[in-house]
């Protein structure tokens, strides 16, 4: 055997389960193979199935504990040197400044042993450049301040901090109470932000999801909401036939099927609900967002915890999400675009899942001070109206028409309440869409049933184009979008059929901006 | 605020390039009319689906050989300056877009075989959110272009 560099470490040892389990995982489906063809011809022979299994199971675990003698890594001069490979000898060098992302996660069989799976994600990267599978809480610390600049500090062990309901969480919901209760003196405001300061442990300020506010978001995330509305809906119909069926017994008996079916039908919607309410519950517990020297770290999590890290440097705007339950309620989600490879494929990086809108100025303000909610939004004006109304309105008319022409048993009808629906949801369209500048910052406000504001610092803009279509040039309207740098792709925020003058008008402003940003730079000409 | 259009056009041999492939497009159309034609016959198909598709063909292909080139090179205006490339196209929706040089993360000229045929290139430029192109130039004019951008988006600065 080679000898060991000083400082070279291996994984912990529990590495070999998982790499024993992917070896079991890619023979799977050979062997499952194996098995039904011998099912299929008949010759069922226990002992070849589980001989096949055995050898199966000990042929992995010998190649997971090679695999794990493999892998071997080390930090060395601000570099993450990583060897493995069975057959093939792969060497993996990190710089610590292409370092982009420290995520960690640490799922049942981590926390039981106090480990953590940590990814390392460099730029261009498609999947994590390097995955150690389980380090312990102290290694993992070690690397993520090598590699992923200060640590975090205070790390507590991921197998001992479930129940933890600090008073750290009192912190930090301080604003929300003093708000909820009725007074907003500012007064009242500033010992909690004084308080969250006043943090013993490194990071900077750190905000926790208290579990009353989890619940609300886990009950009115999304797909629920739409579950909700169709259980509304079918139980004012069972409430309506089971009225009339107390009137003749007769039409019980025929309606109790439908009922009955509707009642499944509502029960399977309320189990899926629920079922999601509680996954979303288990996967966002104890959300915390921390903020360290240049990046902001959230971590969650119930049973599978998880890290994951930002660069403040990669934040190219944020995203305030308000969907039409949770505004009802005065909450809304604050996201964040984060340019290169984040969370996986999704768009935008989630920060915080729920707060109170009241809130929003205290977390933007210890987390992202650049940003801010503007106080005031320029609407559309009236002339545009027509133009969200048109195609949406237009199309819903052309599909309740043919069908209530060409639907059987005037099933069709049904369809009369969707131009109704296209016509609210233009006009909301149209209510919604709205800007403000200031200071270096463009806030689009935009959304139909949902609000969303997006906040961009206009350096951050990759480019930006003003469209007209013939109606938008008859009326003197026009559509400004703006491209960021989000995840894996982009994201492109529109103003739609605002006035074609202020489009201009935003347009030469982040002209401006963009030879301001250059200027910085020493360059020939 | 006015906002000064830019000046500059692509090649005039764009509109052949773009022709050339129309024609082409064109002959595709009429292989599948054919195809319409011939099980029209064999199977009994109703006439009018051969008819309107050959009626749709032959407008779309009227309209992309003899007048969407020339309004496509009549719109489409370019510049390039210190600080943007700014660009103006699009027949119906027209499109104003402008690209901060500091933005600009890659630039490249590329030429299928329509273009190869005139000498022609596109010039493709890359932003940390998709791509743009000017469609059409000489081949030594698109070099040009190519290497101004490329040395004025110098990359400086690792930030996005």
């Amino acid at each position: 055997m080679k000898k060991f560099e000083p400082g070279t470490h291996r994984l912990h040892a529990v590495s070999i389960f998982f790499f024993t389990f992917k070896f079991v995982k890619d023979l799977l489906y050979p062997l499952l193979a194996v098995i039904i063809s011998t099912i299929v011809r008949g010759e069922i022979n226990l002992l070849w199935i589980i001989g096949g299994v055995v050898v199966l199971v000990t042929g992995s675990a010998v190649l997971g504990w090679l695999s794990w003698l493999r892998f071997t890594y080390r930090i060395s001069d601000d570099i993450l040197h990583v060897q493995h490979g069975l057959f093939v000898r792969k060497k993996l060098y990190i710089h610590r400044e292409r370092v982009q992302s420290f995520d960690m996660s640490a799922g049942v069989l981590h926390r039981i042993f106090g480990l953590w799976k940590v990814q390392i994600e460099t730029a261009g990267g498609s999947k994590p450049e390097a995955v150690l599978s389980a380090v312990s809480t102290e290694e993992s610390e070690r690397l993520r301040e090598a590699l992923y600049g200060k640590g975090r500090g205070g790390q507590s062990d991921p197998a001992a901090d479930t129940d933890e309901i600090t008073s750290e969480e009192h912190h930090a919901i301080g604003p929300a109470e003093a708000q909820a209760s009725g007074s907003l003196s500012t007064s009242e405001l500033l010992p909690a932000q004084t308080t969250i300061q006043a943090q013993p442990a490194e990071p900077l300020a750190s905000i926790r999801i208290p579990l009353r506010t989890l619940l609300m978001y886990s009950v009115t995330s999304g797909r629920v909401g739409i579950a909700l509305a169709v259980i509304a809906a079918a139980y004012s119909q069972i409430d309506d036939w089971l009225s009339e069926s107390f009137d003749i017994w007769n039409f019980v008996m025929n309606s109790l099927g439908a009922a009955s079916l509707i009642w499944v039908a509502a029960a399977l919607l309320f189990l899926v609900w629920l079922f999601s309410a509680i996954m979303t519950t288990i996967r966002e517990y104890g959300f915390t967002l921390l903020a360290d020297e240049g990046k902001l770290t959230t971590q969650k999590g119930l049973l599978e915890r998880k890290q994951a890290s930002i660069s403040l440097k990669r934040v190219q705007g944020l995203h305030f999400k308000e969907n039409a339950i949770r505004r009802a309620l005065g909450y809304a989600s604050v996201h964040v675009y984060v340019a290169g490879s984040t969370e996986k494929y999704e768009q935008s990086f989630l920060l915080f899942p729920m707060i109170r809108r009241s809130e929003l100025p205290g977390l933007l303000e210890q987390f992202l001070p650049a940003y801010q909610l503007p106080e005031q939004i320029q609407g559309l004006t009236p002339r545009a109206l027509p133009s969200f109304l048109t195609i949406p309105v237009l199309t819903a008319a052309v599909i309740t028409a043919a069908a209530v022409l060409w639907v059987p048993d005037g099933y069709g009808l049904f369809t009369i309440a969707l131009p109704f629906i296209a016509l609210l949801w233009g006009w909301l369209r149209y209510r919604q869409t709205g800007w403000s500048v200031d200071d270096g910052m463009l806030t689009i406000r935009h959304g139909s049933f949902s609000t969303h504001h997006s906040i961009v610092p206009k350096h951050r803009v990759q480019w930006h184009a003003l469209a007209t279509n013939p109606f938008q040039r008859r009326k003197q309207l026009g559509t400004l979008s703006l491209a960021l740098a989000s995840g894996l792709i982009f994201v492109q925020l529109k103003i739609r059929h605002m006035p074609w003058t202020q489009g201009a008008e935003l347009m030469g402003w982040l002209r401006r901006s963009s030879s301001a940003n250059g200027k910085s730079h020493t360059r020939m000409g | 605020m006015v906002i000064h259009d830019p000046q500059q056009r692509i090649d005039e041999d764009a509109l052949k390039a773009w022709r050339l492939g129309a024609w082409i497009a064109a002959a595709v159309y009429t292989v599948i009319i054919g195809v319409l034609i011939f099980l029209t016959i064999r199977f009994d198909w109703p006439y009018w689906i051969a008819g309107a598709a050959f009626l749709i063909a032959a407008v779309v292909a009227l309209f992309e050989i003899a007048y969407i080139p020339v309004w496509r090179w009549r719109r489409f205006r370019y510049d390039v300056s210190e600080h943007e490339i700014d660009l103006l196209h699009g027949l119906i929706i027209r499109k104003r877009t402008i690209i901060p040089m500091v933005k600009v993360q890659h630039v490249d000229t590329k030429q299928g075989p329509l273009l190869r045929k005139y000498q022609l290139a596109a010039v493709t430029f890359s932003t940390a959110a998709g791509s743009h192109e000017i469609p059409a130039l000489l081949e030594s004019k698109a070099e040009q272009v190519r290497n101004q951008i490329a040395k004025l988006a110098r990359i400086t600065d690792e930030e996005i």
